[in-house]
Parts: structure tokens; C-alpha cells; sequence
């Protein structure tokens, strides 16, 4: 297991290089000044060109990227071609956020979706059912910033009982986390009724149920931990979304995470905080997908021992 | 499905829709929440949209920025509303001649370190000004000398007559910083936010920053003039809040005292609701259309003026603007000096739009525009027709504003919509906007006139006010005959505050001063 888990991480490196080759050549070819943006309206063009050459704008885009490169394995994000700052103190600044978050709305997804998934099998075509499915289109069909901005309406306008915005204690934590929580619901929810559903219909499953096996212990102990594990998948493959959902989430609520940096940057050119954010979110998604790899493990033995033998062999 | 399910449909959609009215009938008006008066703690909480990018004033080119350092860091001169300068730091000030300036400034204003503002400090910030900043060049340009009288007198000495002078001290580049914080922070020393706590004078000094979330301003309670126009609050606390709906409902919900970036598409949300006035000043601002005179059909001035003639102004307004705001003739902004109204008499006249062309025997022209906002897109839509229906074919093309210098510079369009800043005096926008050397940067229309080049160098060439009028009302006329834009009309500055919300000034630098901000 320990060796498996090392192999993965080293996998990372050449996933962060192939993202920062990937997300600089997006940069580079896309049209567009940051000094322009930087200076203002009462740059001159060789105050322009002067500022061009100070940041290595000008320089071929193989040698921009190789510096970057060599600088990012050397601790160095570089610096924002529009603040002059280093990005890692905006970035480093912005990640607790984005964690806070993207975590907590994960957990009440996952809190939330797994239980709904099993009763909505166990029920199939009752009413249970039937509200679990509306809840689950809803959550799919309706966008975030339009889920955000009713909570606000309902929760901070009208009840007057959350902030509406911005970080002022755990409340304000509240609504943001609901509103990615409820798209991650839905997903999550639909895979886990339909394993579930698949698993309830096993032979394994009739068998101890003949052998006087209750329901309740039949689902839960015996069938859920195998219909588990779709749904983990689904969670570990949505979290790169939930990250990348944020951005409108952090607009809403006007959080200073990753999310909003990122486009806040790409609106400016900025190439370095851009990259930035970039590797964080790349390394994030590398990591929750070894983190749910890994749970496989303990949910099934039989993975367990697939890593075991895989980590062994080479 | 069996009758017990579909009741159950019924109620969990009977309960959405429950849902739906009550957040539907939220915001609308009225409620009361308190008599804020009775409990205000002398802090202000105001909304704007984007994060503090830097606290070096020779840096700062962004509204929000400059909004906070202004209320820190005070100016030889500070502005009226309406870009007039008036003295701050300094007392008195003489012109022995024409080339040479004297200014005493107050004794006893003291940095939040301790020590005492002494001419010293003044010289230091103004020539790392006018080496750091794009704007400080342009705005110290002309000065030679800066010389030490003694601690509270110094002397400026310019290569001509510079009758902007007490404008270019006003500039946000131009606030003034202990000497010893400069070289420190230039240095490495101590951070821009250490020299943000020590090296100011001003109202407030900076306080706990959330990077990307709020900054907090905190009384000085040893500015030098408190007694006079001191802060009439304790405490400003400014919060990024990009999403504009978002700035509103806190304004509503009484989070927030002042939203400073107030977008008109809220309007509807709470022009009926009694927690909330909305504020607005005329702006000094034009948005325009550019022709380029350089290269493609608009060399021709007689196309520039049929142009200048077959647009309805009013409809642009409408559009762009949703009628907020007054049509512009001429292409200096109402307060500049110099400006009038509409010099060329130019007009919304389609039968005179064509005449013009078909004297000229322009026929069949086509030409090419580029516009990089929302704004800009439905106005030149509007735009398109109207040429249409005067013979001339317009395409356009949206672009991002990061390239839009880069491809107007080119020559790669005929037309450009674009907007000014707010400006007073000529000589601090011509240069950028009507000379060769601002051709590549913000000169869209490519124009150059030596004739209004020699206009406008005599008349920023002496102090007398009546000569320079005089200068600036000719140079005015004279471009706008040659007609190198389309001014279409100037915007209104919105905010919005609570009710109750005093002294809110909003101003054509679009930056404010906080300290008069306080509840009734």
C-alpha cells in the first residue's frame, strides 16, 4: 500500500509539469496585454515595451516556461505581472477558502446523498423515491450562482438569520456550503440509488436474507459497502468539479478562494497566478483521486489485495 | 402511479413552489431593521468590487485602490468634486516668476511613526514619482529642480510656464511618504502594508487586511487638521464583493453602509426601498467613437463629419446606458477647461449626413470597428444601423481589452468604441489623446494637428488664466471641426448608501473621501 501510494505521488510530478506546459501555452497563445492592463491609460508605448521586457514577456515562449518551471520545482510561483507580488502569498492566502469549502460541501453532499441514494432504492416507487428524484434533477439542473443567490434572497434578505456575504465567522460559511453541497447531492445520489438498486437484486444479498439475515442489517452492512464505491467514485470525479465550481460560488458569496483568483487573473493576463492556481487545483484532484484510490482498499478487501500484489511486483 | 404517490408529487411541488414566492417577494421594500443612529459605532462598511492590488502610489492604477490610499496618504493638494485642487498639506504657495514655484507647508503634521513631515519627505516622493510611474512622468514631466528651502519650504522650478502644477500635486502619484519608509520599502526592508501603518499622514491608517476579502481603515487620531476636517467616523472597513446583486441585497440587509460600485442593473431591486438611497453625480467622462485618421476611409474628414452627423445620440444613450446619463457633443468633457457645449454644432441630421457624403462622392464606404465591452457592443449595434441608413457599412468585432492598444496601434480598425476618464485641464489629457505621442497608446483615432499641437503648447505655456482659456477654447474648436471622434454621451456616476448615510461625495475622479461619511 505504502509503495502504491508513493508511485502515485511521484505520477504527480509529471501530471503538474504536463498541466503548467498546457495551461502556459493556453496563456501565451491567447491575444492579449497584461501591461496594457497593468500600466493604464496613461502608459506610453515605450513605458509599455519597457515594462514588457522588465517582467520576460518578451522572451520565446520555451524559455519562459522552462524558468517557470525550474523556479515552481524551486518553491517559486513567481510573480503577478499585474500586482508585482509574489503569487504564492495571494495563493497560500486564498487556499484555506477554497478548502474550507470545497471540503464542506463535499462532506454534506456525502452526508446527505449516500443515506438519500438508499432509501430511495429501498423505496423504489414510493414517494421517497419520487422526492429523492425531484431533488436529484433539481440539484443537476439548477446552476450555483442562481442556487447561491436564492439562499441569499431567503436566508440573509428575508429571514435575516445568515450573512449574506464575504467572511465574517463560520456562518458566513453556511450558505456557500449548501450551494455546492446540493450540485454534488445530486450526482452522487442517482449513482448510489442505482447501485444500490443493482446490489439489492444480488444473489448474495437473497441468499442472507434467506438465512434470516434482517433488512435493515442485509442493507446496510452487506450491500451497502459494495454499492459504496460507485458512489465514491462519482464524489472523488466531482470534487475536480466542485473546485472548479467554486469560482461562481466564491463570486457569489465574494470568498477570496481559489476560484475566484483564478479568473480574476485570467481577466488580467496574468499568467503567473494563473499557473498558480492551476497546479494547486491539479494537485488537488491528483490527490483526492489517490485518496479515494486508497479507499477502495478498505472498503474492499479484495482491492485491498490487487494494490498489495500490484505494489509487490514492481 | 398509485394515488397516495401522487399526492405526495403534489405536496413536495406545492412546497417548491412555497418556496419559490417567498424568495421571489424578498428585498422589495421597506421593512425596517433597526435605527442604525442609536447603535452606530462610528464604523463605515462599504462595498466595492475588486481587492487593493498595490499600495505603492506610483503602482496604483485601479479606482478601488486609489479610493483607500487617498483617505491614507495625504497630497500637497488634495480636489474639490470637481478636480479642483485645493491646499492639504501645503499652507502657502507663491510664483516669483512664471518657472518657478514656492510652497510652504504646515508645521506639525506628523507620520504615524513619530517623526515630522518636513520638505525632505515631499522631495523624495515626488522623484521616485516621476522615476516609478507612468503618470508621475507625464505629471512631473516639465519640472527641472525640486530645492530644499528649509524643513517646511521648498521650490520647484520647470522647464516652461506649468500652470497644472498644483493638479499634478493632487495626483494619487503624488501622495505624499516619509522619506525613511520609502528606502525602506524600496530597499525590502519592510513591507508596503508596514509603510501603510507608519509612513502616512493622513485621515486613516491601515488596520487588519484580509487579502481579497476586506481592509480596514483606522482613525488617525494625530492628523494634523482633525479639527477642521477631520474623519467624522472611526473606522472604514472596505469588503470585496465582486458579484454587484450581492453589494445591493448587503445594503439592504444593512451589512454594508455604502456600495461605492453601484451597478444600475440593481436599480430596480431597490429604487422603492426605503433602507436604501442612491446617489449619482454627473461624470466629467465621454464615451466616444474613434475614428482613425491615420490610415482607411475615415482620412477623409469629410466621412468623419457625415458620421458625426448621422448618429441619434439619444438612442446610443438608451442603449448604452438605459437613457442614465446626458448626450456629449463635443470631444472635451463638459468641465474641461475650455470646453462648450457643442462648438461644431453638430446634431442627430441624416439628410445632412448625406449631402456631406455625396459632395464628397464618398459612395459605397465600408469601414471596421472594435468595441471590448457590454457597453460598447450594444452602442455600436445602434451605431451600425444608423450608418446604414446613411449609405455607409459598418462590421464589427469584439475583442478583449487586454489587445484592444496592441490592434487599435496596428491600424486593424476604423472605428473603436471607447470612454474616457474624467479630466479638468487639457494639458494633463491632450498629449494621450489628440498627439503623436499618444498614438500607440491611448490616441485610438490616430489624430495629429500641428496646428492644435502649437495651440495647445502656447497656451500651457503660461500661468495667466485668461490666455490659457483663451488657448484651450480655440484648440477645443479646432478639433472638433476636424472631428477625429464621435462623443456620444457622458455617464453618471452611481453609488448607493444606507439611509440615514451622510456625506457621501462622489466626485468626477471617481475616487472619494470617506472621512465626511457618518449616520445623521
Amino acid at each position: 500500500m505504502v509503495k502504491y501510494s508513493l508511485k502515485r505521488l511521484v505520477y504527480m510530478i509529471p501530471v503538474t509539469i504536463a498541466v503548467v506546459f498546457i495551461v502556459y501555452l493556453i496563456m501565451y497563445l491567447t491575444p492579449g496585454d497584461p501591461v496594457a492592463l497593468m500600466l493604464g491609460a496613461e502608459a506610453t508605448p515605450e513605458l509599455i515595451q519597457e515594462t514588457r521586457e522588465a517582467l520576460g514577456i518578451t522572451k520565446p515562449f520555451l524559455t519562459q516556461f522552462t524558468n517557470y518551471v525550474v523556479n515552481l520545482f524551486q518553491g517559486d510561483f513567481g510573480v503577478s505581472w499585474y500586482t508585482g507580488r509574489e503569487v504564492a502569498e495571494r495563493l497560500f492566502a486564498s487556499i484555506p477558502y477554497t478548502l474550507i469549502l470545497t471540503f464542506s460541501g463535499m462532506f454534506v453532499a456525502l452526508i446527505c446523498s449516500i443515506p438519500m441514494g438508499v432509501m430511495a432504492a429501498v423505496k423504489q416507487n414510493t414517494p421517497v423515491d419520487y422526492i429523492v428524484s425531484v431533488l436529484a434533477i433539481c440539484g443537476v439542473s439548477a446552476p450555483s450562482f442562481w442556487v447561491g443567490i436564492m439562499l441569499i434572497l431567503l436566508l440573509a434578505v428575508e429571514f435575516q438569520l445568515l450573512p449574506s456575504a464575504g467572511i465574517d465567522g463560520w456562518t458566513s460559511y453556511i450558505m456557500p456550503t449548501l450551494t455546492m453541497g446540493f450540485n454534488m447531492l445530486a450526482s452522487v445520489t442517482r449513482t448510489q440509488r442505482s447501485s444500490m438498486l443493482e446490489v439489492l437484486r444480488a444473489d448474495y444479498i437473497r441468499t442472507a436474507k434467506a438465512k434470516g439475515v434482517s433488512n435493515f442489517n442485509a442493507t446496510y452492512k452487506h450491500a451497502l459497502r459494495n454499492a459504496i464505491i460507485p458512489a465514491i467514485t462519482v464524489a472523488g470525479i466531482n470534487f475536480g468539479t466542485l473546485m472548479a465550481g467554486s469560482v461562481a460560488i466564491e463570486t457569489v458569496f465574494a470568498i477570496p478562494g481559489v476560484g475566484r483568483l483564478m479568473i480574476d487573473s485570467i481577466k488580467l493576463h496574468d499568467t503567473p497566478t494563473v499557473v498558480g492556481c492551476m497546479v494547486f487545483v491539479a494537485l488537488m484532484v491528483s490527490i483526492i483521486n489517490l485518496v479515494v484510490d486508497l479507499l477502495y482498499a478498505f472498503i474492499d478487501p479484495r482491492i485491498k489485495a490487487q494494490y498489495i500484489r500490484e505494489g509487490g511486483s514492481k | 402511479m398509485k394515488k397516495s404517490s401522487k399526492r405526495w408529487t403534489a405536496l413536495l411541488l406545492v412546497l417548491m413552489m412555497l418556496l419559490s414566492v417567498l424568495t421571489g417577494c424578498g428585498g422589495g421594500g421597506g421593512s425596517t431593521d433597526g435605527d442604525v443612529t442609536e447603535e452606530w459605532d462610528g464604523t463605515i462598511t462599504i462595498v466595492q468590487s475588486s481587492d487593493i492590488i498595490n499600495w505603492d502610489p506610483c503602482a496604483s492604477t485601479d479606482v478601488n485602490t486609489k479610493n483607500c490610499l487617498k483617505n491614507m496618504v495625504n497630497r500637497c493638494f488634495e480636489t474639490d468634486d470637481y478636480y479642483n485642487p485645493i491646499p492639504n498639506l501645503v499652507k502657502n504657495w507663491t510664483n516669483p516668476d512664471e518657472l518657478t514655484w514656492e510652497f510652504e507647508l504646515h508645521q506639525g503634521v506628523m507620520f504615524m511613526d513619530g517623526t515630522e513631515l518636513t520638505s525632505e519627505d515631499v522631495k523624495a516622493t515626488y522623484e521616485r514619482a516621476r522615476e516609478k510611474s507612468s503618470s508621475g512622468k507625464t505629471l512631473f514631466g516639465p519640472v527641472q529642480n525640486i530645492e530644499i528651502i528649509d524643513d517646511y519650504n521648498f521650490r520647484i522650478t520647470t522647464a516652461y510656464p506649468y500652470a497644472s502644477m498644483t493638479t499634478a500635486m493632487s495626483n494619487t502619484a503624488s501622495s505624499v511618504i516619509s522619506k525613511e519608509w520609502l528606502a525602506k520599502v524600496d530597499a525590502g526592508e519592510c513591507t508596503w502594508d508596514d509603510v501603510m501603518r507608519n509612513g502616512i499622514t493622513g485621515r486613516y491608517y491601515l488596520g487588519e487586511r484580509v487579502i481579497g476579502d476586506s481592509v480596514e481603515l483606522i482613525k488617525n487620531e494625530n492628523y494634523f487638521n482633525n479639527d477642521v476636517d477631520g474623519a467624522k467616523n472611526e473606522k472604514l472597513i472596505f469588503r470585496v464583493i465582486p458579484e454587484a446583486t450581492t453589494r445591493t441585497i448587503m445594503l439592504q440587509t444593512g451589512e454594508a453602509d455604502v456600495n461605492v460600485n453601484f451597478d444600475t442593473a440593481t436599480m430596480a431591486d431597490v429604487e422603492n426601498d426605503e433602507r436604501v438611497t442612491i446617489l449619482q453625480h454627473e461624470s466629467s467622462d465621454i464615451y466616444y467613437l474613434a475614428l482613425n485618421c491615420e490610415v482607411g476611409p475615415f482620412t477623409n474628414p469629410a466621412l468623419r463629419k457625415a458620421v458625426n452627423y448621422a448618429i441619434n445620440r439619444e438612442d446610443c444613450l438608451q442603449v448604452g446606458t438605459e437613457g442614465l446619463g446626458k448626450v456629449h457633443y463635443n470631444v472635451w468633457g463638459p468641465r474641461v477647461i475650455g470646453s462648450s457645449e457643442n462648438p461644431e454644432g453638430y446634431s442627430y441630421d441624416p439628410e445632412k449626413a448625406k449631402s456631406i457624403l455625396e459632395e464628397a462622392g464618398l459612395k459605397d464606404v465600408a469601414v471596421k470597428a472594435c468595441v471590448y465591452n457590454d457597453e460598447g457592443e450594444r452602442v455600436v449595434q445602434v451605431v451600425q444601423s444608423y450608418l446604414q441608413a446613411v449609405g455607409i457599412n459598418m462590421t464589427y468585432q469584439r475583442i478583449d481589452n487586454t489587445i484592444l492598444t496592441e490592434v487599435v496601434g496596428n491600424n486593424e480598425y476604423d472605428l473603436v468604441v471607447d470612454h474616457t476618464a474624467s479630466y479638468k485641464d487639457p494639458e494633463l489629457f491632450f498629449g494621450r489623446y489628440f498627439s503623436k505621442d499618444g498614438i500607440g497608446a491611448k490616441n485610438y483615432a490616430h489624430y495629429n494637428n500641428e496646428e492644435v499641437n502649437k495651440v495647445i503648447a502656447e497656451a500651457s505655456s503660461t500661468l495667466d488664466e485668461a490666455t490659457r482659456l483663451a488657448g484651450y477654447t480655440k484648440a477645443n474648436e479646432m478639433i472638433n471641426a476636424d472631428a477625429p471622434w464621435v462623443p456620444l454621451y457622458n455617464n453618471i456616476i452611481w453609488a448607493a448608501c444606507r439611509t440615514g448615510v451622510t456625506g457621501v461625495n462622489l466626485s468626477d475622479e471617481t475616487t472619494y473621501y470617506y472621512h465626511t461619511i457618518c449616520y445623521e
